[in-house]
This record gives C-alpha cells, structure tokens and sequence, in this order.
C-alpha cells in the first residue's frame, strides 16, 4: 500500500513506496532488506534470491521562489546465484516501476526513471553471488521554507 | 559582385566550447567520481570478512582536499586484512579490537577449541578487488558522463 510523500515524511515514505510495490512482485516477497541486516545470510546458498533496498539519496534545489525540487535517487542491489536469475528480477523490478509511474506520481513523485544499472559478482566461500544493482532518479516538489 | 559568407549558429558553438569544459568538470569531476567511490564502497563492505561486522561498517566515503571523495577504511585491523601479514600465534586473552570480544570469543564462535591461542595465517583483501570491479564499468560510465555534459552544454542557452 503506498502513501504519500510529504516535506517532514520524505526519506522514510519514499523508502516505503518502493518496498511495497517491488514487494508485490512474485519472488521478491519477504527477501527485501536493507543494507546489513541481522536476518540476511550471505554465506548461505539457500537464502538467495535477496534483494537489498537502500535508502534514498536526496538533493535540494531552488525551483522557484515558494518551491524547491529535491533531487531522490533510490537503489535496489538483485543478489543471486546465476546472472540468468539475476537479470530476470532486474527485468521484473524494472518494470514493475515503468508500470507503477501513475502511482508514484499521486504520491508526489514525478519524474521517474531508471538512471544506471551496474554488475558485480562477489565470492562468498564457496558460492559466487551476482549483483545487479538498478538506480532510479526523481522528483519531489514541496514548498520551501523561507527565513527572512 | 562580392560573394557574403554567412555563418549560423558560430555565436551557439563559441558558447557551447565555453561551456564544455565546466560542464565536463561536474560531469567527470564530481557525479562520475562519486559513482565510482559509491561502487567501489557497496562492493568493499560486501566482499569484507565478517564476524561482527565492524570492519565493513567502518568503510566510509569522506571528502578529500578540494572536496574530491575519499574512500577510509576506520577498522584498525583493515590494512593487515587487505594487504596480509605475517603468520603468527595470538593468544586467547588478547582483544580482537572489534568491540569487547576478544580472541577466546571469535575462536568459540567458529566452532574451535583451542588451549592457549591460535594460529592466523589467511587474509583476505576487499578494496582492491572490488576496486578492480569498479574499473570494469569505468568506460561506460565515462562514456555517459561525457554524453550528458555535452547534452548539458548544448542545451543551455
């Protein structure tokens, strides 16, 4: 279920609107986390696939005189065994996002686009983990709050 | 008769070689550095060994002379992880310097039982290899980098 984005909610709505709609993909249930967390278990072959959410990046701008943009880039790391696996939840995240812009918009976030993917294959003991790491870039417009 | 040579858009070129280079110095400088130091610290904390997970943690991005990004490793045990040292016994009292755990403790929890210490030989690096994966999508991030700098010169007015 997403929720609208807000100035004083921004960094933890975004955070939620994006678990809830790649939650909703099927495999990606229940194996989202964030970065280092307790119940993740790289070493083990058997809690593959994982998907790592890391929270968003934000950057402000003048927009206009009562306005200001912020700039969110928001990134999911696709953890799997195979690249075949791996470039199959990327293929699924991505558009499930592409498919999800009207919803991101009621939200507040506008904008939307897929701005890099990048790769990485990481040994652990005796398992080789495929990273593939998708980026989103957007928009949020609030009113700026003026000190004068 | 005098033949005129007229040349459009040569005032738009002159801006946009103007342009350029500041353009290319954000673009290459700043957003293609940070990507790669932001790469390069992602693969670093995942490929660090693991027991508490103080050594991963404490690989940070921080900003250098001219503001230029920086990767730190903080953990004081990182360089003999990632450049090796010599084998050698340690005892079970001694402090792993991760937290209050000492040796003793790590040994426990890897399942060894030994009597008085024991005996570290491997090391294993995480910044060079992972720097090395950076290096892989070097071309194609410089490659867009440049692509949008000249996007973001010609498009000004």
């Amino acid at each position: 279920m997403t929720v609208t984005v807000s100035k004083a909610t921004i960094l933890e709505n975004i955070y939620k609107n994006f678990y809830d709609l790649l939650n909703a993909i099927t495999g990606f249930s229940s194996n989202i986390y964030p970065e280092f967390h307790d119940d993740v278990s790289l070493t083990d072959k058997s809690s593959y696939p994982i998907f790592i959410l890391d929270s968003p990046d934000v950057s402000e701008e003048t927009l206009t005189f009562g306005k200001t943009s912020v700039s969110v880039t928001i990134s999911i790391d696709i953890c799997t065994t195979t690249p075949k696996d791996t470039d199959q939840y990327a293929s699924d995240a991505k558009d499930k996002i592409e498919t999800s812009k009207g919803t991101l918009a009621d939200m507040g976030l506008h904008m939307v686009f897929l701005d890099s993917t990048d790769k990485d294959v990481i040994p652990y003991g005796k398992i080789k983990v495929h990273i593939k790491t998708l980026t989103w870039r957007f928009n949020f417009i609030h009113t700026k709050t003026n000190t004068y | 008769m005098p033949t005129i040579v007229k040349i459009q858009g040569l005032k738009e070129y002159t801006a946009f070689q103007i342009r350029l280079p500041k353009e290319m110095e954000k673009e290459i400088g700043v957003f293609f550095m940070n990507r790669f130091i932001n790469f390069v610290r992602k693969s670093a904390r995942r490929r660090a060994p693991r027991w508490t997970g103080a050594l991963a943690e404490s690989i940070k991005k921080v900003k250098g002379k001219n503001k230029r990004p920086m990767l730190v490793v903080e953990s004081p045990y990182g360089m003999a992880q990632e450049l090796g040292f010599k084998p050698h016994f340690v005892q079970l009292w001694r402090s792993t310097r991760s937290g209050n755990l000492d040796v003793a403790d790590w040994a426990a929890s890897k399942g060894l039982q030994p009597r008085i210490s024991i005996f570290v030989s491997k090391h294993k690096p995480f910044v060079r290899p992972a720097f090395e994966a950076a290096l892989r999508n070097v071309p194609n991030w410089i490659s867009k980098s440049t692509q949008k700098a000249i996007k973001q010169a010609g498009g000004k007015k």
